[in-house]
């Protein structure tokens, strides 16, 4: 359907474009992402030749697109552009049959057009034909934006970033519309966005770019099992799940950097201890920091008056896991035993850290949301 | 010299001003195009019409009445080239001032550079260029009173037969018809800018 065929474009002498060649498939939505100056919107434009390549060339539908006149060309090819730049002297009817207008369709068809467009994105003919785009809000001016694209039935439609100055909610129910519009017409897009959410939501295949060079061309399923690039993994940032939850082990669910304390130490100096740290338990090490077990307040008051050190007070009752352990069966234990944590130990019996309720919580949450 | 000759004075100054206007108007709009497809070009002329601008009119008046002589072309030159100024710049300015985004839309929707200027930047530029339009009328209607000079008639006629002979009232019976003409013309052309300024810019929100 679009097929490019080693373009490059340089101003001066930096390079825009370097190279580049791919093939999309009709029907297909196909989006363009990268970071800012990678070259997404120039390839963009050169579909639609508001840019020209300095060398290679570009088919659509098998024709070279310099073999025709540009101002043709243009006409059958849709184009939403981020600022939406609907003409603010023409109603919305008009704004939406410009190109049917250019195109000399009669009065009667450009009518026709307008009123299933306007009814297909669920904005009454009647109540907004005839209005001004400055009587209307972003999000629905975008609508209309849409809409002057499709409106001539172009096979082919270009967008430029179309979503990103509106907001969030906007944003979303414009995303759904565009999927649903180019499921039920069957059309090739082309969408430019540097916002890696939007491009996994839409996209059939993902183009990642880089200073004018394809970095990876997959659909999204394959970029986030298979991210060809570091700089790609980045973008594809909290997407990407880097083990799945039955690989978890304790080691992820613990909270480190916790309160011990040698066997040999006195009564007073562990009860300021936990009082310095608000704790009722301390778990106690050996000399090599072997795990020994736990000492708590309780039975510090009850027979603390009679020893000196901790020592005769450890008790080993406390719960232990390794660090190896699968997450699900810590989770499981936690629960089960009623402890209020477990003491992950290492595998020279080392204390690792512990999991508690709220470790096990925010752990999860991470591994929900990112 | 009196109030029966203020008609046909108030006439001629009337048809010196409408037709300096219509020739301002032409000439300011298609040059004003033109300048703004050649930003280059416009960089280096407008500052040297800015220059012209200056030359006081009844200096550019005696020095077209040696080249062309005393008649009403003379005086037609001369209001006419005044008249081109302000609607020139305004239109330039009216048609660079235009959001980048409408015109990439235009392009992107295909229409041609002659479609994108008729329908999109001329309408958008439309304000500002009737605004000139205005100015345009109000100063010719005061400069036509330079006719009188080269003995084209108008209502300066009175006012230099009133300043020769010391005579206010008929200096006052020059003044003021040219300025209730002047009045009258710019409320026309408010009325035109009314007509003439598309719907959607009308209501605020995103003009030019």
């Amino acid at each position: 359907m679009l097929r490019f065929e080693h373009v490059s474009l340089s101003y001066g002498s930096q390079k825009i474009l370097d190279d580049l060649s791919f093939e999309i498939q009709e029907g297909q939505m196909a989006v363009l992402i990268g970071p800012s100056g990678c070259g997404k919107t120039t390839t963009l434009k050169m579909i639609n030749r508001l840019i020209e390549p300095d060398q290679g060339k570009i088919y659509l539908n098998g024709e070279d697109i310099t073999a025709k006149d540009k101002v043709d060309l243009r006409r059958h090819i849709g184009y939403v552009i981020q600022q939406i730049g609907l003409f603010p002297n023409m109603t919305v009817a008009q704004n939406i049959c410009v190109v049917p207008t250019l195109l000399k369709y009669s009065k009667e068809e450009c009518d026709r057009i307008a009123r299933s467009l306007l009814e297909m994105v669920g904005l009454p003919y009647e109540q907004y034909a005839h209005k001004y785009p400055s009587e209307m809000s972003g999000g629905q001016q975008q609508r209309i934006g849409i809409l002057r694209a499709l409106a001539a039935s172009p096979p082919i439609v270009l967008m430029d970033e179309p979503f990103s100055a509106l907001d969030p909610m906007t944003r979303r129910s414009l995303q759904q519309e565009v999927r649903s519009l180019q499921q039920k017409l069957n059309k090739t897009f082309v969408f430019v966005t540097h916002d890696m959410e939007e491009a996994l939501d839409l996209a059939d295949v993902i183009i990642f770019m880089d200073r004018g060079k394809i970095v990876q061309m997959a659909p999204p399923e394959e970029m986030l099992s298979h991210p060809a690039s570091g700089q790609i993994q980045d973008f594809l940032g909290k997407f990407i799940h880097a083990q799945s939850p039955k690989e978890l082990t304790a080691a992820d669910f613990m909270r480190t950097g916790v309160l011990t304390v040698a066997a040999g130490r006195g009564i007073n100096e562990c009860v300021s201890k936990m009082q310095r740290r608000n704790v009722d338990t301390l778990i106690v090490v050996d000399d090599q920091g072997r795990y020994q077990g736990t000492v708590s307040i309780a039975d510090i008051r009850l027979t603390g008056h009679v020893v000196k050190t901790i020592e005769p007070l450890v008790r080993c009752s406390n719960p232990t896991v390794q660090a190896g352990d699968n997450a699900k069966d810590c989770f499981d234990l936690l629960i089960s035993s009623g402890a209020s944590y477990l003491v992950v130990l290492d595998d020279e019996g080392k204390v690792d850290g512990i999991i508690t309720k709220t470790s096990m919580a925010s752990a999860m949450a991470e591994q929900l949301w990112g | 010299m009196g109030w029966s000759t203020l008609p046909l004075a108030l006439a001629q100054h009337l048809m010196f001003t409408l037709a300096s206007v219509a020739i301002g108007l032409v000439l300011g709009v298609s040059l004003g195009i033109a300048l703004s497809r050649r930003p280059k070009l416009s960089g280096v002329v407008l500052p040297i019409l800015s220059v012209f601008n200056t030359i006081p009119g009844i200096v550019f008046v005696g020095l077209l009445l040696l080249v062309l002589g005393m008649q009403p072309v003379t005086v037609l030159v001369a209001l006419g080239i005044y008249a081109t100024f302000p609607i020139l710049k305004n239109t330039y300015a009216g048609l660079v001032s235009v959001d980048q985004q409408y015109i990439e839309a235009a392009k992107g929707c295909g229409m041609s550079p002659r479609q994108c200027l008729l329908r999109v930047e001329l309408p958008l530029a439309m304000p500002t260029i009737i605004g000139g339009l205005r100015m345009s009328t109000v100063y010719t209607v005061s400069w036509a009173v330079l006719a009188a000079m080269i003995g084209q008639g108008g209502l300066g006629d009175f006012i230099y037969a009133g300043i020769s002979s010391n005579d206010n009232g008929l200096i006052l019976m020059g003044a003021i018809p040219a300025a209730i003409l002047a009045f009258i013309l710019g409320s026309l052309v408010d009325l035109l800018q009314k007509l003439a300024v598309p719907k959607g810019l009308r209501k605020g929100g995103s003009g030019v």
